[in-house]
């Protein structure tokens, strides 16, 4: 929602969370219109702000800014990635906007990305207008991008993937039927026993990401919470939940995971082995 | 005013940030008042507003102070994180906490005397009033003593001394202003116990990124152990929330860790945010907020001496002016005041020419021109940072000059730095 006030500057106010009733909302200082355009699945915007650098938004909703994407997609993909000894076949989904992408290439060891963005409008508005978030990781020979319903693609594949990500938006429009259990269960099926799937499951207190984490617990024999403050999304800590058939994450020590982040000599922004640890200790009020 | 009106129904919107803003829903505005101290100064716009997502809502000269769905996530890492951290505190001092909330945490623990200074006594009675069962019984408990002043001003003149002192204060905006001065800190390190605590909340570490890492070296300086505690409250929006503790005991803090488990459960506890699991983790940084910490330098100095400038620019007052203000724009930097810019010394060929000065916001700029030696003397002095490269070839540009030395140095650090860069533009050939 567009709206106009305080002496005529304009705001923009997202529209509230799925499946709620409008009870609170928050908004930013528009201080250029960047795009603006609809696909055959959902309309975008994008702005830039002061506090935020550019944003993303897509069915209302604000999807990234450029400022904070990198604690959201360090936080989606080094930990499934660091409890894993050693991922060679990755499966994105959703992701158009090439953030998850980015952190994967990383990865030497990886030889296969498949990227699955039901619309291809992502990843093309995101090129032109969003650069630094992929900043050219679509050139990786490795990868190969599907334009196509990740509920149909992932049936095709049992016991391949080493890791799965889930970068959905949140549910609505074209992501409705991806937050379900029978979709997690296909997911665990493409995985393979010692692969990792990790999922964006949205603010930590918000009612229907608990209910989502719930199912992905069910599907997944071993399951953790990690959490991050992403700038974008104020109200609350994101979380990122990891699930495996046979990794068992209480059982990789901090020394594992350290050993492993050196190993790939990259540096990170905001994630350290430390804070992979810390990310996942919950408040005492059973989330 | 913070309402408004969206088709037939209230939104509270916050006035706390210039260019961001959370909105609420409100089903029912139970009080609204401008409150006002004895002499009848304004003191803050106070609002109880019912929400339908966050219950009741206390709110000050247009910002959220608390909300009873998420003030546990703020309330219990304050008392609990440093009464956890110290071995066996007795004697706590509130600043602030009007609402009750903090005091209604620090009463679940064996301490002997409570002392809370609030400057408004209307937060204290409205909360009371209208948000009833919040504070619980803790209002009446016989350990505690209310004054009712300016928590700076009590904190001075007070003899006593306290094991845990926790700061509840607002944003540094209307009454609370006094909280924030540098000399504060000096204050409440004389009024703590051997072995004594103090904490205060920074603000969020996204939309005021600058809060916390300056009250965290200020305290640095005085303290001999200071530790980060996170956590996150919704309607706190913008990242996480973030207190500082200090304390006068080397390794305090760590040395706690190991006994949270033995004392959280000795105290029986009955917590929504506080497990000694997340006392530990609370305390350990993500990477971007650690390395905030670690820039201990106060500011920047450029110092750049250009060589044979244009003549017509540098004995051109209206250059020089167009100079200053582009200047300030290369190393984005606001002008204060007006910008001086006389000429005078005219006894010596060395002296002669325009000299100018120009504050900027916390920082200055001042230059002298010489056209006899046709040399520009210019110092560029902030404490935040800029790109010196670009001062430097900006100003080289501007004045024509065919050679520009500069020197690059950290000023004000707690540790005396002998290093400096030079960044050298030889000549052309």
């Amino acid at each position: 929602m567009i709206k106009k006030f305080l002496s005529g500057k304009k705001w923009f106010f997202e529209d509230t969370i799925p499946g709620e009733p409008p009870s609170f909302t928050w908004g930013a200082e528009i201080k250029k219109q960047i795009y603006s355009g609809k696909s055959k699945f959902q309309n975008f915007f994008i702005f830039d702000t002061k506090e935020f650098d550019r944003i993303l938004i897509l069915d209302g909703l604000v999807q990234l800014s450029t400022r904070h994407e990198h604690v959201y997609h360090e936080m989606l993909v080094h930990p499934a990635f660091l409890y894993h000894p050693n991922p060679k076949k990755v499966l994105i989904i959703g992701g158009g906007d090439g953030g998850v992408l980015r952190e994967v290439v990383r990865y030497k060891t990886v030889e296969e990305i498949f990227l699955v963005d039901i619309d291809e409008k992502v990843i093309e508005v995101s090129k032109k207008y969003l650069p630094s978030v992929s900043q050219g990781a679509f050139n990786d020979k490795r990868l190969k991008i599907f334009a196509e319903d990740a509920l149909q693609f992932v049936k095709n594949y049992k016991n391949y993937f080493d890791i799965i990500i889930d970068d959905l938006t949140d549910p609505t429009g074209p992501s409705l039927a991806l937050w379900k259990s029978a979709f997690y269960r296909d997911i665990r099926r493409a995985l393979k026993e010692d692969g990792v799937a990790s999922f964006q499951t949205a603010y930590l207190k918000e009612r229907f990401a608990r209910r989502t984490r719930k199912k992905l617990k069910k599907t997944f024999p071993s399951f953790k919470i990690h959490k991050a403050f992403v700038g974008c999304f104020p109200f609350d800590e994101h979380t990122f939940s990891v699930g495996s058939p046979k990794i068992n994450f209480d059982k990789v020590s901090l020394r594992t995971i350290k050993a492993r982040y050196k190993k790939l000599k990259i540096k990170t922004k905001y994630y350290s082995p430390e804070i992979h640890f810390a990310s996942r200790v919950i408040p005492g009020f059973p989330y | 005013m913070a309402l408004e009106k969206i088709k037939n129904e209230i939104w509270f919107r916050e006035e706390l940030f210039p260019d961001v803003a959370q909105s609420i829903k409100v089903s029912k505005v139970l009080f609204h008042k401008t409150t006002k101290d004895k002499k009848g100064k304004k003191l803050q716009e106070l609002l109880i507003l019912d929400t339908p997502r966050f219950g009741k809502m206390l709110t000050l000269d247009g910002a959220v102070q608390l909300t009873e769905a998420d003030e546990k996530y703020y309330h219990e890492p304050l008392a609990h994180c440093v009464l956890l951290s110290h071995p066996n505190p007795k004697s706590v001092l509130i600043i602030g906490g009007g609402d009750g909330g903090l005091l209604r945490e620090v009463t679940k623990h064996p301490v002997s005397s409570i002392t809370l200074v609030e400057i408004d006594r209307e937060v204290i009675e409205l909360t009371k009033k209208y948000i009833p069962g919040f504070a619980g019984n803790s209002w009446d408990d016989k350990r505690l003593k209310i004054h009712i002043e300016d928590g700076a001003i009590f904190i001075k003149k007070t003899k006593k001394k306290y094991d845990v002192v926790i700061l509840d204060t607002p944003d540094p905006i209307g009454p609370a202003l006094s909280l924030f001065k540098t000399t504060f800190y000096l204050d409440c390190k004389k009024i703590l116990a051997p072995g004594g605590i103090v904490i205060r909340q920074t603000g969020s570490s996204i939309l005021q990124p600058e809060e916390m890492p300056s009250n965290f070296r200020q305290m640095e300086e005085l303290f001999l152990e200071v530790k980060v505690f996170l956590t996150a409250v919704s309607t706190y929006i913008g990242g996480y929330f973030t207190f500082v503790a200090a304390s006068n005991k080397k390794g305090i803090f760590e040395k706690a860790l190991p006994q949270l488990g033995k004392r959280f459960k000795k105290l029986k506890l009955k917590t929504e945010w506080y497990t000694p699991k997340m006392h530990k983790a609370s305390l350990i940084l993500p990477r971007e907020l650690e390395s905030s910490l670690k820039k201990t330098e106060y500011g920047m100095e450029l110092i750049i001496d250009l060589y044979d400038c244009d003549y017509s620019i540098i004995t051109s007052r209206q250059k020089l002016r167009q100079f200053a203000g582009d200047l300030c724009e290369v190393i984005k930097m606001k002008p204060y005041g007006k910008l001086i810019i006389p000429d005078f010394g005219f006894a010596l060929s060395k002296t002669a020419g325009f000299s100018l000065v120009q504050l900027i916001e916390s920082s200055s700029i001042s230059a002298h021109y010489s056209p006899h030696w046709r040399v520009v003397c210019l110092n560029i002095f902030t404490c935040k940072s800029f790109d010196a490269k670009k001062a430097l070839q900006f100003a080289k540009d501007f004045f024509g000059a065919t050679r520009a030395v500069a020197f690059l140095l950290k000023r004000g650090g707690r540790v005396f730095r002998k290093d400096f860069n030079i960044i050298d533009i030889p000549s052309p050939k």
